[in-house]
C-alpha cells in the first residue's frame, strides 16, 4: 500500500495543510489555527510544528512565500498545487470513512454494538 | 537572530543540537515562534505553559530530526565504499556475538570444542574484531577528509558517522574486554602470553 495513498497523512501533517487551505500563515498562526481546529486537542510545540513543515516542504506539499517586507522575520507557508490535491484525497477519504461509520451506526454506538470489545 | 537567541540564550544553544541543515533552515523561525507564542500570553502561568510546551516537545523532536537526517545521509549522501566497508566491519563483529551468545546459551560447554582452541580463538576474538576496528578507523578518516567541512565539524555530526562510529566503538569495546579481562590477570597479565594459553585461562577464572 502507498505511503501517498489519502488515509496516511500524520495528524499534524494534516492538520497544517488544513489550516493553510484558508490562507499563508507563518508559525504561530498554524499553531493557533491547528488548535481552534481541532478544539484545542492538538497543541504543538515549535519543535513538532517544524518536523512536520519540513517533511511537507521536503515533499511538496506546502512552500515559503518571499515575504511582503524586508524586515518581515517570519516565514510563511502556503499549499502547493500538490498540497491542495493531497488535502483534497485526505479529506474524500475520511469523508467516506465517516459516511460509512454512519450508516454502520458507530459513532458514539461503538461498544454497544460490538459487545465483544468491552 | 542574533536578537533571539540573546532573549533565549538556552533554547537557543538547544537548537544547535539538531542536524546543522535543519537548524539553519528552521531554527531562527523555531525561536521567533516562541517569542510570538511567549509574547501572546501575558500572564505568568501562561508563560510557563508555553516553556513546558516547548521543553516537552523538544526531545522527540530532536530525535525524529537526527533519525531523520541519519537515514537522508545514508541513502544519498553516503558514499558506496562508505556503505560497503561499513557492511564489512559490522559483519566481522558477527562471530565473536554469536559465538559469545552460543557459549552462554549452552551453560559455557563450547569451552571444550574446537572454537575455543588457539587458532580459531585468536581469530575470532582478536583478529576479526581487531580488522574491522581497522578497517573501520581507515574509512572514517578517509570520509572526513572526503568532506569539505573542518575534521572537527565532521567528527561532531553523529549523524554523519554513525555507520563508522559503531564499529569503532563495538572494536574498541571487544578488544578492551578482551585484553583487560580478569583471565589476563589470571594468568600471566600479559595479554599475549594469556592467549597461547587458554585452557589455563579458563580453568583459572572457573576457580575464581
Amino acid at each position: 500500500m502507498s505511503r501517498n495513498a489519502p488515509g496516511f497523512l500524520p495528524q499534524v501533517a494534516f492538520s497544517i495543510l488544513l489550516a493553510l487551505s484558508l490562507r499563508p500563515r507563518h508559525g504561530y498562526e498554524l499553531m493557533q489555527q491547528i488548535e481552534e481546529d481541532s478544539h484545542g486537542k492538538l497543541r504543538l510545540g515549535p519543535g513538532a510544528l517544524y518536523g512536520a513543515i519540513r517533511q511537507l516542504h521536503d515533499d511538496g506539499l506546502i512552500e515559503e512565500v518571499s515575504p511582503e517586507s524586508s524586515h518581515e522575520r517570519r516565514r510563511y507557508y502556503r499549499l502547493t498545487p500538490a498540497g491542495a490535491a493531497r488535502l483534497g484525497a485526505e479529506v474524500e477519504y475520511f469523508e467516506a470513512s465517516v459516511s460509512l461509520a454512519k450508516e454502520r451506526r458507530i459513532l458514539g454506538n461503538a461498544m454497544r454494538l460490538m459487545p465483544w470489545l468491552s | 537572530m542574533a536578537k533571539l537567541s540573546a532573549r533565549f540564550p538556552v533554547y537557543s544553544r538547544l537548537l544547535k543540537l539538531y542536524p546543522t541543515r535543519y537548524q539553519e533552515r528552521y531554527g531562527e523561525q523555531m525561536l521567533q515562534t516562541l517569542a510570538d507564542m511567549l509574547d501572546a500570553n501575558s500572564s505568568a502561568t501562561g508563560r510557563l505553559l508555553v516553556w513546558l510546551r516547548a521543553t516537552r516537545d523538544f526531545p522527540a523532536s530532536l530525535f525524529s530530526q537526527q533519525w531523520a537526517y541519519a537515514g537522508t545521509v545514508l541513502s544519498r549522501e553516503t558514499p558506496r565504499f562508505v556503505q560497503r566497508n561499513a557492511l564489512v566491519s559490522g559483519l566481522l563483529f558477527v562471530p565473536f556475538f554469536a559465538i559469545a551468545t552460543a557459549n552462554d546459551l549452552v551453560a559455557h560447554r563450547l569451552y571444550h570444542t574446537w572454537l575455543w582452541s588457539f587458532d580459531v580463538l585468536v581469530a575470532w576474538i582478536v583478529l576479526l574484531p581487531a580488522f574491522g576496528l581497522l578497517l573501520s578507523t581507515a574509512t572514517l578518516f578517509a570520509w572526513l577528509r572526503l568532506n569539505k567541512r573542518s575534521w572537527w565539524q565532521s567528527l561532531r555530526d553523529i549523524a554523519h558517522n554513525w555507520m563508522m562510529l559503531l564499529p569503532i566503538l563495538l572494536g574498541v569495546g571487544i578488544l578492551s574486554l578482551v585484553f583487560f579481562h580478569d583471565s589476563v590477570h589470571c594468568v600471566t597479565g600479559n595479554p599475549v602470553r594469556e592467549l597461547h594459553n587458554p585452557h589455563a585461562t579458563l580453568r583459572c577464572v572457573e576457580q575464581r
